[in-house]
């Protein structure tokens, strides 16, 4: 379990480097992302809501949601917008959770190598022989926008997964 | 190879490397406790048709908090079979399914329920929890002797014995029925009780979250698991009677007679194991001391002959056979006595 993590935490921490020396000048897009789960609270009238709250509270089992929110930054339109997330290695994307308005969604089972539709991704099993994916295969999710982004606008998409 | 595929080839490894294994059948949940889980998202785009460097979000960091959990199971799935006088021993097994390494102390008591269906009726002198080691699923005293396990890792399992003092004389059958409650606490030597955190939350900091289920006696979310065991007393039930009959008086013989001087009086004395016995009963020696009133009629079966065991005479010397008489006391004795069996010794006496 530690090796796993360990694993997946250098590939990040090449990836999130790499992008730091890149993105050194000056970008129209900014990216902010924020995890977030729900709790259950009492209102000022005694009635239960479900609120989000900062992830602080996460023991295993917990679904975390992520939200990642690009906005334009410049003056001009910029397109083809994608924005791609690692799932944590500790964690498992809920299926069905992502949100995928105005946007073609596509996830990967490889580290994010190569991406495709749900229905499309394999994987080889312990047999060796290839299966269809399941959400806890997942490794990348990504988000192309479908319009571009006009100077000032900005564009949330989120998914959830579950601490492991 | 995947990341799933990863997990569960360490997790595999962890449960190989565990000396404890049997019933390891609880798996606990997978992200450590205090891991830091991370996350960056980027952003690729282009303006006017030219392909932009990719930009990296911030880092939504969380440290997976610490979720208490652990079970609590009888290992034996019927009674443990006890002899009266003797310790018994119950095995039980306890599974840390928490996603951190913690300790754990045991506390048994008396059940008035019985898990196995019968009907509790004795409480054992006194009842011990210890760990299994040693030659484990095999309680040996002196061995077996830990009362706390200090350091349980996560998904790792342990034994531990309920020792049962059982009353001696306690009938055949009879039942105590007890519970082992295994409560977490912080690893090591003795660690401190758990605290569930409340109030503000930090991403950054381990918490502690309770998460344990309703066991036999506890309940959920407290740290604590709980599971039954009882045991049943396996025992010979020997019960003895004793019976009078008069033969003969000097006036009136066989018909009739009374007990006058000189009347002969034939003793029955059944020894009986019981058929619900669980053993043979072994080593049985009968006593009978005469009343100063008779006289033990020394050839009743023979010449020297006055005791009759199961239709076998024996001689009233103190020698190989198992009767004897000395002194107005007859004793004999019997090797082994199967459940439902019985000895039937038979003498005469004479009235002074």
């Amino acid at each position: 379990m530690k090796y796993a993590v360990a694993v997946s935490l250098t590939v990040l921490i090449g990836v999130t480097s790499a992008q730091a020396v890149e993105s050194a000048g000056n970008t129209a897009v900014e990216i902010k992302i924020t995890a977030e789960v729900e709790v259950t609270v009492k209102n000022a009238d005694g009635i239960e809501e479900v609120k989000r709250v900062p992830a602080a509270k996460v023991p295993p089992g917990t679904a975390v949601i992520y939200t990642l929110n690009a906005k334009n930054t410049s003056a001009q339109p910029v397109a083809d917008v994608v924005m791609t997330d690692p799932i944590p290695a500790a964690m498992e994307y809920v299926d069905g959770s992502v949100s995928a308005q105005d946007a073609r969604v596509t996830f990967s089972v490889d580290g994010g190598k190569s991406f495709a539709a749900k229905e499309a991704l394999k994987v080889r099993g312990e047999d060796g022989a290839l299966r269809a994916a399941v959400p806890a295969d997942y490794t990348h999710i990504r988000w192309q926008l479908e319009k571009p982004l006009a100077p000032g606008e900005a564009r949330a998409v989120s998914f959830r997964a579950r601490v492991e | 190879m995947l990341r799933h595929d990863l997990k569960r080839m360490a997790s595999t490894l962890a449960a190989a490397a565990l000396l404890w294994s049997a019933a390891d059948t609880a798996s606990a949940i997978g992200a450590d406790a205090g891991t830091t889980v991370s996350n960056t998202a980027s952003v690729v785009y282009t303006v006017n048709a030219v392909v932009q460097p990719a930009v990296a979000s911030n880092a939504a960091d969380f440290v997976v908090d610490r979720l208490v959990d652990l079970t609590v199971t009888a290992i034996p799935v019927t009674y443990v079979s006890v002899t009266p006088a003797a310790d018994g021993a119950f095995l039980f097994s306890v599974a840390n399914t928490s996603n951190a390494t913690l300790g754990f102390d045991l506390i048994t008591a008396n059940n008035a329920t019985d898990p196995f269906g019968g009907t509790d009726n004795f409480d054992p002198t006194t009842l011990t929890a210890v760990v299994d080691a040693g030659v484990l699923g095999t309680y040996e005293p002196g061995v077996d002797v830990a009362t706390t396990m200090d350091t349980v890792v996560e998904d790792g399992t342990f034994g531990v014995w309920v020792v049962a003092a059982i009353p001696g004389g306690q009938g055949n059958l009879d039942i105590a029925a007890i519970t082992l409650t295994a409560t977490a606490r912080e690893p090591g030597a003795g660690g401190a009780a758990l605290v569930e955190e409340v109030g503000a939350e930090d991403p950054l900091v381990m918490e502690t979250v309770f998460g344990d289920g309703v066991g036999d006696t506890d309940a959920a979310n407290d740290a604590s698991y709980s599971d039954s065991g009882a045991y049943q007393v396996a025992s010979a039930d020997v019960t003895i009677t004793k019976t009078e009959t008069l033969i003969s008086d000097p006036i009136n013989a066989g018909v009739n007679p009374r007990h006058i001087p000189g009347a002969v009086v034939e003793y029955e004395v059944t020894v009986t194991n019981d058929a619900l016995s669980a053993f043979p009963a072994t080593t049985l020696t009968i006593s009978d001391v005469l009343p100063g009133d008779v006289t033990f009629a020394t050839d009743t079966y023979g010449a020297g002959f006055g005791i009759d065991l199961d239709g076998l005479a024996l001689s009233n010397a103190v020698d190989a056979d198992a009767g004897s008489e000395a002194g107005g006391t007859v004793t004999v004795t019997v090797p082994t006595l199967a459940a439902g069996a019985s000895a039937v010794i038979t003498f005469q006496v004479t009235v002074n």
